[in-house]
Protein backbone atom coordinates (compact mmCIF):
# COMPACT_ATOMS: atom_id res chain seq x y z
CA UNK A 1 0.00 0.00 0.00
CA UNK A 2 1.91 3.27 -1.12
CA UNK A 3 0.90 6.83 -1.57
CA UNK A 4 0.96 7.59 -5.14
CA UNK A 5 1.28 11.35 -4.56
CA UNK A 6 5.21 12.41 -5.35
CA UNK A 7 6.61 15.95 -6.53
CA UNK A 8 3.20 17.31 -6.70
CA UNK A 9 1.79 15.23 -8.87
CA UNK A 10 -0.06 12.01 -9.03
CA UNK A 11 0.87 8.84 -10.40
CA UNK A 12 -1.74 6.13 -11.68
CA UNK A 13 -0.13 2.35 -11.62
CA UNK A 14 -0.79 -0.58 -13.63
CA UNK A 15 0.48 -3.69 -13.54
CA UNK A 16 3.35 -4.14 -16.18
CA UNK A 17 5.37 -7.64 -14.94
CA UNK A 18 6.92 -9.73 -12.80
CA UNK A 19 10.33 -9.07 -10.81
CA UNK A 20 10.93 -12.71 -9.02
CA UNK A 21 7.21 -13.27 -8.51
CA UNK A 22 6.56 -9.76 -7.49
CA UNK A 23 5.03 -7.66 -9.59
CA UNK A 24 6.15 -4.46 -11.46
CA UNK A 25 3.91 -1.72 -12.05
CA UNK A 26 4.14 1.19 -14.17
CA UNK A 27 3.18 4.73 -13.90
CA UNK A 28 1.71 6.41 -16.66
CA UNK A 29 3.01 9.66 -16.13
CA UNK A 30 6.73 9.33 -16.14
CA UNK A 31 7.05 5.08 -17.38
CA UNK A 32 8.63 3.89 -14.63
CA UNK A 33 8.36 0.57 -13.34
CA UNK A 34 8.17 0.44 -9.62
CA UNK A 35 8.74 -2.71 -7.17
CA UNK A 36 5.34 -3.46 -5.48
CA UNK A 37 7.34 -5.31 -2.12
CA UNK A 38 9.05 -1.82 -1.49
CA UNK A 39 8.04 0.49 -3.63
CA UNK A 40 10.99 1.38 -5.34
CA UNK A 41 11.57 2.54 -8.76
CA UNK A 42 13.97 -0.14 -10.13
CA UNK A 43 13.53 1.13 -14.09
CA UNK A 44 12.93 4.63 -15.82
CA UNK A 45 13.08 8.29 -14.78
CA UNK A 46 12.26 7.67 -11.31
CA UNK A 47 14.73 5.10 -11.07
CA UNK A 48 15.73 4.98 -6.99
CA UNK A 49 13.01 6.95 -5.67
CA UNK A 50 10.74 5.40 -3.83
CA UNK A 51 7.16 5.96 -2.56
CA UNK A 52 6.16 6.36 0.68
CA UNK A 53 4.70 3.39 2.60
CA UNK A 54 0.81 3.33 4.17
CA UNK A 55 0.27 1.62 6.92
CA UNK A 56 -2.42 -0.79 6.38
CA UNK A 57 -4.13 -4.26 8.08
CA UNK A 58 -4.37 -7.55 6.68
CA UNK A 59 -7.67 -8.79 8.70
CA UNK A 60 -10.83 -10.30 8.57
CA UNK A 61 -13.70 -7.70 7.48
CA UNK A 62 -15.58 -8.51 10.51
CA UNK A 63 -12.46 -7.30 12.64
CA UNK A 64 -12.44 -4.38 10.64
CA UNK A 65 -15.92 -3.09 9.60
CA UNK A 66 -16.18 -3.65 13.87
CA UNK A 67 -13.59 -1.16 13.85
CA UNK A 68 -14.00 1.41 11.39
CA UNK A 69 -17.93 0.78 10.88
CA UNK A 70 -18.11 3.78 7.94
CA UNK A 71 -15.34 1.61 5.99
CA UNK A 72 -16.04 1.55 2.52
CA UNK A 73 -15.18 -1.96 0.49
CA UNK A 74 -14.07 -2.49 -2.62
CA UNK A 75 -16.61 -3.93 -4.99
CA UNK A 76 -16.33 -6.60 -7.63
CA UNK A 77 -15.46 -5.39 -11.54
CA UNK A 78 -18.06 -6.13 -13.88
CA UNK A 79 -16.74 -8.89 -14.57
CA UNK A 80 -16.76 -10.84 -11.18
CA UNK A 81 -13.10 -10.77 -11.42
CA UNK A 82 -12.10 -12.62 -8.11
CA UNK A 83 -9.20 -15.25 -7.00
CA UNK A 84 -10.84 -18.23 -5.22
CA UNK A 85 -11.28 -18.17 -1.48
CA UNK A 86 -8.73 -20.98 -1.03
CA UNK A 87 -5.78 -19.11 -3.58
CA UNK A 88 -3.28 -20.21 -0.28
CA UNK A 89 -3.50 -23.73 -1.21
CA UNK A 90 -3.25 -23.20 -4.80
CA UNK A 91 -0.20 -20.66 -4.30
CA UNK A 92 1.65 -22.79 -1.97
CA UNK A 93 2.51 -25.20 -4.33
CA UNK A 94 3.53 -22.32 -7.03
CA UNK A 95 7.15 -23.26 -7.91
CA UNK A 96 9.76 -20.84 -6.20
CA UNK A 97 12.64 -19.48 -8.35
CA UNK A 98 14.48 -17.10 -6.55
CA UNK A 99 17.66 -18.87 -5.72
CA UNK A 100 17.69 -21.53 -3.03
CA UNK A 101 20.07 -21.15 0.31
CA UNK A 102 21.54 -24.06 1.90
CA UNK A 103 20.69 -24.27 5.81
CA UNK A 104 17.53 -22.33 5.26
CA UNK A 105 15.92 -21.47 8.28
CA UNK A 106 12.12 -21.77 6.54
CA UNK A 107 10.80 -23.38 3.65
CA UNK A 108 10.70 -20.76 0.68
CA UNK A 109 6.78 -20.35 0.85
CA UNK A 110 6.86 -20.51 5.01
CA UNK A 111 4.28 -17.26 5.84
CA UNK A 112 6.14 -14.75 7.87
CA UNK A 113 5.30 -11.72 9.49
CA UNK A 114 8.32 -9.09 8.20
CA UNK A 115 9.23 -6.34 10.69
CA UNK A 116 11.91 -3.65 9.76
CA UNK A 117 12.85 -0.57 12.78
CA UNK A 118 15.68 1.17 11.32
CA UNK A 119 17.97 -1.26 9.53
CA UNK A 120 17.07 -4.18 11.61
CA UNK A 121 14.60 -6.72 9.54
CA UNK A 122 13.24 -9.51 10.71
CA UNK A 123 10.66 -12.57 9.95
CA UNK A 124 8.50 -13.80 12.31
CA UNK A 125 6.98 -17.19 11.38
CA UNK A 126 3.19 -16.93 10.90
CA UNK A 127 2.54 -20.38 12.41
CA UNK A 128 5.13 -19.13 15.30
CA UNK A 129 3.32 -16.24 16.03
CA UNK A 130 -0.80 -17.75 15.66
CA UNK A 131 0.46 -20.37 18.57
CA UNK A 132 1.66 -18.04 20.74
CA UNK A 133 -0.68 -15.17 19.81
CA UNK A 134 1.80 -12.62 21.39
CA UNK A 135 5.30 -12.48 20.98
CA UNK A 136 7.37 -9.89 22.87
CA UNK A 137 10.81 -8.77 20.87
CA UNK A 138 13.25 -6.21 20.98
CA UNK A 139 14.12 -5.07 17.28
CA UNK A 140 16.84 -1.92 16.55
CA UNK A 141 16.74 -0.97 19.91
CA UNK A 142 12.70 -1.10 20.09
CA UNK A 143 10.64 -3.07 21.87
CA UNK A 144 7.76 -4.73 19.83
CA UNK A 145 4.74 -6.72 19.99
CA UNK A 146 3.41 -9.05 17.60
CA UNK A 147 -0.43 -10.27 18.54
CA UNK A 148 -2.23 -12.44 16.85
CA UNK A 149 -6.60 -12.26 17.35
CA UNK A 150 -6.86 -15.84 16.76
CA UNK A 151 -9.11 -15.53 13.36
CA UNK A 152 -6.23 -16.89 11.24
CA UNK A 153 -5.85 -13.92 9.15
CA UNK A 154 -5.64 -10.74 11.81
CA UNK A 155 -2.17 -10.00 13.14
CA UNK A 156 -1.01 -6.41 14.18
CA UNK A 157 2.50 -5.48 15.71
CA UNK A 158 3.10 -2.90 18.01
CA UNK A 159 5.84 -1.01 19.57
CA UNK A 160 5.11 -1.60 23.45
CA UNK A 161 6.66 0.89 25.31
CA UNK A 162 4.45 3.47 27.45
CA UNK A 163 6.13 6.67 29.05
CA UNK A 164 10.00 4.83 29.02
CA UNK A 165 7.81 1.19 30.73
CA UNK A 166 7.69 -1.44 28.55
CA UNK A 167 4.10 -3.30 28.45
CA UNK A 168 4.58 -7.26 28.32
CA UNK A 169 1.36 -8.44 26.82
CA UNK A 170 0.44 -11.80 27.48
CA UNK A 171 -2.56 -13.33 25.67
CA UNK A 172 -5.31 -13.70 27.49
CA UNK A 173 -6.52 -16.74 27.24
CA UNK A 174 -9.96 -18.02 25.85
CA UNK A 175 -10.83 -14.00 25.37
CA UNK A 176 -12.97 -13.37 22.27
CA UNK A 177 -12.43 -11.27 20.85
CA UNK A 178 -8.62 -11.29 21.96
CA UNK A 179 -7.56 -9.53 24.96
CA UNK A 180 -4.05 -9.55 25.83
CA UNK A 181 -2.80 -8.32 29.67
CA UNK A 182 0.12 -6.52 30.47
CA UNK A 183 2.15 -8.28 33.21
CA UNK A 184 3.86 -5.31 34.40
CA UNK A 185 0.23 -2.77 35.22
CA UNK A 186 -2.20 -5.79 34.87
CA UNK A 187 -3.97 -3.53 32.20
CA UNK A 188 -5.60 -5.20 29.45
CA UNK A 189 -5.20 -4.43 26.19
CA UNK A 190 -7.48 -5.23 22.90
CA UNK A 191 -6.19 -5.95 19.11
CA UNK A 192 -6.42 -2.53 18.30
CA UNK A 193 -3.58 -2.06 20.91
CA UNK A 194 -5.78 0.48 23.31
CA UNK A 195 -5.92 -0.41 26.87
CA UNK A 196 -9.35 -1.41 27.85
CA UNK A 197 -9.32 -1.44 31.72
CA UNK A 198 -6.29 -1.51 34.19
CA UNK A 199 -3.92 1.49 35.68
CA UNK A 200 -3.02 2.59 31.65
CA UNK A 201 -7.09 2.40 30.06
CA UNK A 202 -7.22 4.35 27.45
CA UNK A 203 -3.66 4.56 26.37
CA UNK A 204 -2.63 3.63 23.18
CA UNK A 205 0.31 1.56 21.84
CA UNK A 206 1.98 2.91 18.05
CA UNK A 207 1.54 0.52 15.79
CA UNK A 208 4.63 -0.50 13.57
CA UNK A 209 4.28 -1.60 10.18
CA UNK A 210 4.85 -4.76 9.01
CA UNK A 211 4.01 -6.78 5.95
CA UNK A 212 3.07 -10.70 5.52
CA UNK A 213 4.85 -12.45 2.93
CA UNK A 214 6.18 -15.53 1.90
CA UNK A 215 10.02 -16.31 3.65
CA UNK A 216 11.82 -16.44 0.06
CA UNK A 217 10.36 -13.02 -1.09
CA UNK A 218 11.01 -11.44 2.01
CA UNK A 219 14.66 -12.85 2.18
CA UNK A 220 15.38 -11.65 -1.44
CA UNK A 221 14.40 -8.25 -0.12
CA UNK A 222 15.74 -7.92 3.22
CA UNK A 223 18.87 -9.94 2.69
CA UNK A 224 20.52 -9.06 6.36
CA UNK A 225 17.11 -9.92 7.83
CA UNK A 226 16.89 -12.64 10.86
CA UNK A 227 14.53 -15.03 11.99
CA UNK A 228 12.62 -15.18 14.97
CA UNK A 229 13.12 -18.07 16.99
CA UNK A 230 10.11 -18.92 19.83
CA UNK A 231 12.33 -19.48 22.32
CA UNK A 232 12.78 -15.71 22.02
CA UNK A 233 16.61 -15.56 23.00
CA UNK A 234 17.55 -16.40 19.74
CA UNK A 235 17.49 -15.23 16.56
CA UNK A 236 19.16 -16.76 13.29
CA UNK A 237 20.74 -14.80 10.21
CA UNK A 238 19.11 -15.93 7.06
CA UNK A 239 22.57 -18.05 5.61
CA UNK A 240 24.30 -15.89 2.80
CA UNK A 241 22.52 -12.77 4.85
CA UNK A 242 24.15 -9.84 3.08
CA UNK A 243 26.12 -11.60 0.05
CA UNK A 244 23.43 -10.68 -2.47
CA UNK B 1 23.24 -6.94 -54.61
CA UNK B 2 20.21 -6.34 -56.41
CA UNK B 3 17.71 -4.11 -55.71
CA UNK B 4 15.51 -7.02 -54.98
CA UNK B 5 17.98 -8.63 -53.18
CA UNK B 6 18.92 -5.79 -51.11
CA UNK B 7 14.82 -5.67 -50.60
CA UNK B 8 14.53 -8.78 -48.97
CA UNK B 9 17.83 -8.54 -46.60
CA UNK B 10 16.67 -5.67 -44.88
CA UNK B 11 12.75 -6.81 -44.93
CA UNK B 12 14.62 -9.87 -43.08
CA UNK B 13 16.91 -7.47 -41.00
CA UNK B 14 13.57 -5.72 -39.67
CA UNK B 15 11.25 -8.56 -39.15
CA UNK B 16 14.08 -9.90 -36.62
CA UNK B 17 14.38 -6.32 -35.55
CA UNK B 18 11.03 -6.15 -34.42
CA UNK B 19 10.49 -9.87 -32.80
CA UNK B 20 13.45 -9.63 -30.60
CA UNK B 21 12.68 -5.95 -29.41
CA UNK B 22 9.15 -7.29 -28.55
CA UNK B 23 9.53 -11.17 -27.63
CA UNK B 24 12.70 -10.12 -25.75
CA UNK B 25 11.00 -8.59 -22.47
CA UNK B 26 7.83 -11.19 -22.90
CA UNK B 27 11.00 -13.57 -22.16
CA UNK B 28 12.56 -11.99 -19.93
CA UNK B 29 10.09 -11.00 -17.60
CA UNK B 30 7.99 -14.19 -17.21
CA UNK B 31 6.34 -15.50 -14.32
CA UNK B 32 7.26 -18.76 -12.89
CA UNK B 33 10.62 -17.63 -13.73
CA UNK B 34 13.75 -16.08 -12.28
CA UNK B 35 14.39 -12.11 -13.21
CA UNK B 36 17.78 -10.28 -12.96
CA UNK B 37 18.11 -6.96 -12.26
CA UNK B 38 19.95 -6.13 -15.94
CA UNK B 39 16.54 -8.65 -17.28
CA UNK B 40 14.03 -6.23 -16.33
CA UNK B 41 16.12 -2.94 -17.30
CA UNK B 42 17.08 -4.47 -20.44
CA UNK B 43 12.89 -5.57 -20.77
CA UNK B 44 12.27 -1.63 -19.31
CA UNK B 45 14.82 0.11 -22.14
CA UNK B 46 13.64 -2.48 -25.20
CA UNK B 47 9.54 -1.69 -24.45
CA UNK B 48 10.25 2.15 -24.43
CA UNK B 49 11.33 1.70 -28.06
CA UNK B 50 9.24 -1.03 -29.08
CA UNK B 51 6.73 0.88 -30.56
CA UNK B 52 8.82 3.05 -32.58
CA UNK B 53 10.93 0.45 -34.05
CA UNK B 54 8.31 -1.41 -34.75
CA UNK B 55 6.69 1.13 -37.04
CA UNK B 56 9.94 1.53 -38.51
CA UNK B 57 9.73 -1.72 -39.29
CA UNK B 58 6.68 -2.08 -41.00
CA UNK B 59 7.34 0.68 -43.06
CA UNK B 60 10.20 -1.20 -44.28
CA UNK B 61 9.16 -4.83 -44.67
CA UNK B 62 5.57 -3.19 -45.95
CA UNK B 63 7.91 -1.00 -48.60
CA UNK B 64 9.91 -4.33 -49.56
CA UNK B 65 6.60 -6.13 -50.09
CA UNK B 66 5.21 -3.83 -52.59
CA UNK B 67 8.83 -3.77 -54.30
CA UNK B 68 9.33 -6.97 -54.89
CA UNK B 69 5.24 -7.73 -55.15
CA UNK B 70 5.92 -6.22 -58.74
CA UNK B 71 8.43 -7.90 -60.08
CA UNK B 72 8.31 -10.25 -63.08
CA UNK B 73 8.73 -14.11 -62.25
CA UNK B 74 9.98 -16.88 -64.43
CA UNK B 75 7.30 -19.15 -63.44
CA UNK B 76 3.77 -19.19 -61.88
CA UNK B 77 4.51 -21.50 -58.93
CA UNK B 78 7.73 -18.87 -57.92
CA UNK B 79 5.01 -15.81 -58.24
CA UNK B 80 2.64 -17.58 -56.05
CA UNK B 81 5.75 -18.63 -53.57
CA UNK B 82 6.76 -14.92 -53.46
CA UNK B 83 3.08 -13.56 -52.59
CA UNK B 84 2.80 -16.01 -49.96
CA UNK B 85 5.76 -15.09 -48.08
CA UNK B 86 5.24 -11.53 -48.59
CA UNK B 87 2.25 -11.67 -47.14
CA UNK B 88 3.28 -13.49 -44.20
CA UNK B 89 5.91 -10.88 -43.51
CA UNK B 90 3.20 -8.34 -43.50
CA UNK B 91 1.55 -10.34 -40.73
CA UNK B 92 3.96 -11.05 -38.82
CA UNK B 93 5.63 -7.34 -38.83
CA UNK B 94 1.73 -6.15 -38.23
CA UNK B 95 1.51 -8.49 -35.35
CA UNK B 96 4.49 -7.49 -33.51
CA UNK B 97 3.89 -3.81 -34.02
CA UNK B 98 0.49 -4.18 -32.50
CA UNK B 99 1.46 -6.28 -29.38
CA UNK B 100 4.33 -3.38 -29.34
CA UNK B 101 1.54 -1.53 -28.08
CA UNK B 102 -0.59 -4.26 -25.81
CA UNK B 103 0.06 -4.92 -22.32
CA UNK B 104 -0.13 -8.87 -21.96
CA UNK B 105 0.16 -8.56 -17.80
CA UNK B 106 -3.28 -6.87 -18.31
CA UNK B 107 -4.88 -9.54 -20.07
CA UNK B 108 -3.95 -12.31 -17.80
CA UNK B 109 -5.01 -10.10 -15.05
CA UNK B 110 -7.98 -7.33 -16.05
CA UNK B 111 -7.46 -3.66 -14.71
CA UNK B 112 -9.75 -2.84 -12.41
CA UNK B 113 -9.62 1.12 -14.26
CA UNK B 114 -12.79 2.95 -12.30
CA UNK B 115 -12.73 1.16 -8.91
CA UNK B 116 -16.39 0.65 -7.16
CA UNK B 117 -16.13 1.08 -3.20
CA UNK B 118 -19.85 0.03 -1.47
CA UNK B 119 -20.70 0.72 2.40
CA UNK B 120 -19.78 -1.78 4.96
CA UNK B 121 -23.53 -3.13 5.34
CA UNK B 122 -23.85 -3.29 1.49
CA UNK B 123 -21.00 -5.54 1.24
CA UNK B 124 -23.56 -8.54 1.60
CA UNK B 125 -21.65 -10.90 -0.98
CA UNK B 126 -17.88 -10.56 1.34
CA UNK B 127 -18.06 -13.16 3.62
CA UNK B 128 -17.06 -12.02 7.55
CA UNK B 129 -14.15 -14.24 8.20
CA UNK B 130 -12.64 -13.35 4.46
CA UNK B 131 -9.27 -11.12 4.61
CA UNK B 132 -8.94 -7.97 3.73
CA UNK B 133 -6.64 -5.31 3.21
CA UNK B 134 -7.61 -2.56 5.46
CA UNK B 135 -6.19 0.95 5.45
CA UNK B 136 -7.86 4.42 7.33
CA UNK B 137 -6.79 7.53 8.65
CA UNK B 138 -8.41 10.60 9.29
CA UNK B 139 -11.85 9.39 9.65
CA UNK B 140 -11.70 7.52 6.04
CA UNK B 141 -11.18 3.97 5.83
CA UNK B 142 -11.01 1.72 2.68
CA UNK B 143 -11.54 -2.45 2.83
CA UNK B 144 -9.68 -4.12 -0.23
CA UNK B 145 -10.93 -7.86 0.15
CA UNK B 146 -7.96 -10.34 -0.72
CA UNK B 147 -10.13 -12.25 -2.95
CA UNK B 148 -10.71 -8.93 -5.14
CA UNK B 149 -7.46 -7.15 -4.96
CA UNK B 150 -5.58 -10.70 -5.52
CA UNK B 151 -6.62 -10.65 -8.91
CA UNK B 152 -6.24 -7.34 -9.70
CA UNK B 153 -2.73 -7.19 -7.92
CA UNK B 154 -2.86 -3.31 -7.77
CA UNK B 155 -5.93 -0.65 -7.57
CA UNK B 156 -5.52 3.03 -7.34
CA UNK B 157 -8.06 4.68 -4.87
CA UNK B 158 -8.35 7.80 -2.56
CA UNK B 159 -8.34 7.15 1.11
CA UNK B 160 -9.75 10.92 2.26
CA UNK B 161 -7.85 13.03 0.25
CA UNK B 162 -4.80 10.93 -0.07
CA UNK B 163 -4.61 9.10 -3.69
CA UNK B 164 -2.71 5.77 -2.74
CA UNK B 165 -2.72 2.62 -4.71
CA UNK B 166 -3.45 -0.96 -2.88
CA UNK B 167 -1.16 -3.73 -4.14
CA UNK B 168 -1.44 -7.53 -3.67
Amino acid sequence: MWERALDGRTLSFRLIGINNQNFLMEDLETGSWWQQVNGEAVSGPMKGRRLTHVLHDEVTFALWRGEYPETQVLGLDDRGSRISSTWETGTAKAPVVTPSVQGDPLEPRALVIGVTVGDAARAYPKDVVSKTRAILDDLGGRAIAVLDAGDGHSIRVFSRTLDGQSVDLLHKVDSRPARYIDERSGSEFDFSGRAVSGPLEGRQLTRVPHISDYWFDWRTYHPATTVYAPAGTVSRSAPGAGSR
Amino acid sequence: MTRAGVAWFAMAGALVVAVAVVGLPVWLIQPFSAQSGSGVAWSWQLRQIAPSLTVIAWLVVVGGAALLAGQPSRTRARRVARVVVLTAAVAVVSGVAWFARQNHFEWMFRPFSDPRFVAAGAATDLPAEEPVIGVARHGAALAFPITRIGYHHLVNATLGDVPIVATY
